[in-house]
């Protein structure tokens, strides 16, 4: 392997790893990225069938923090038998519909990947950590021993 | 502005900054081109968001959607990238950092983008690998070359028999 002088690594190690783009670029992206409506982006799930969902779902709660679960299989995860994953979905689903008519649920996504994996992503309102954990752990994600990362986010 | 929308903003501000230099590295400092995928990335990542397994940190999972983003836009016939006329758009202060972020532009696209991942933010070759879609020895040897004509890029007497 070709390696480099060391005061070219020195260089290197000293590039800054960081740069701010300019300040309009955020309101732009956060209209690109959610601005879609719901129909368009299952339009374009139905375009490219393995794509991600994602979109906004009821009304805001004014109150509470603002937490990401972010869900993965982790080793242990009991995926659905073979051709059961729509059903495994749809359970997903309902708890999902079930935050969303008590105005905890802001934004659902989840994914279609290759195999029989479910995992996810969702954006929740809830009162503290331990309330955002409590209904954590109520997703059936927990019940397959699935892994859910619960990020809260300081604003 | 809604809940989701303050927790996106807040994703955007924590990992944009590292997105954006990443962008301006692999685009030769290319300002207009380097924003657009990083706007690109964000809104793949939203839709892609539950790909996110968990399995790396946010931030190198964003970085592999970004270098994805921009390879397919780089594989467009349409579009031409002149590097070298374009100046940093933060030169850094001292000249010898200058010279070096033009070397680093002036790479070629492949050998570039691994050189960036690996000698800059240094990422591992099984990491470029799985961002890139390509197998650990074409990471290496791209890298090898990159270095190869950095060096004598940086030092011009290397380059004479």
């Amino acid at each position: 392997m070709s390696e480099l002088p060391d005061d070219i690594k020195r260089a290197l190690s000293e590039l800054p790893r960081e740069r701010q783009p300019d300040p309009a670029l955020e309101d732009r992206v956060v209209r690109a990225a959610l601005g879609r409506s719901r129909r368009t982006v299952w339009m374009g799930v139905a375009a490219a069938a393995a794509a991600a969902m994602l979109f906004m779902t009821h009304p805001w709660s004014p109150t509470g923090e603002t937490y990401v679960l972010l869900l993965s299989p982790g080793a242990d995860y009991l995926a659905p038998a073979p051709g059961h994953l729509e059903e495994r979905r749809a359970e997903y689903g309902r708890w999902a519909d079930s935050l969303a008519r008590a105005g905890k649920l802001d934004v659902e996504g989840h994914l279609e990947p290759p195999g029989n994996i479910v995992d996810g992503l969702f954006i929740i309102r809830a009162a503290d950590d331990a309330d955002a954990a409590r209904i954590a752990a109520t997703c059936p994600h927990i019940r397959y021993r699935g892994h859910i990362e619960v990020r809260r986010f300081v604003e | 502005m809604t809940g989701g929308e303050n927790a996106f903003r807040t994703l955007y501000r924590e990992h944009t900054p590292a997105l954006y230099a990443l962008a301006l590295r692999l685009t030769g400092s290319d300002q207009h081109e380097a924003e657009d995928l990083v706007q690109e990335t964000w809104v793949r990542a939203t839709r892609k968001m539950s790909a996110f397994r968990g399995e790396s940190a946010l931030r190198t999972w964003l970085c592999g959607v970004l270098v994805n983003v921009r390879r397919e836009r780089m594989r467009s016939a349409w579009r031409t990238v002149e590097m070298l006329d374009i100046e940093p758009a933060s030169p850094p202060a001292d000249d010898a950092a200058v010279d070096l972020e033009r070397a680093i532009a002036a790479l070629p696209d492949g050998a570039r983008d691994i050189f960036v991942l690996h000698d800059v933010y240094g990422y591992m070759h099984r990491e470029i690998a799985e961002m890139l879609g390509v197998v650990e020895g074409t990471s290496k040897s791209q890298l090898a070359r990159a270095r190869t004509l950095l060096r004598k890029s940086l030092n011009p007497d290397e380059a004479r028999p």
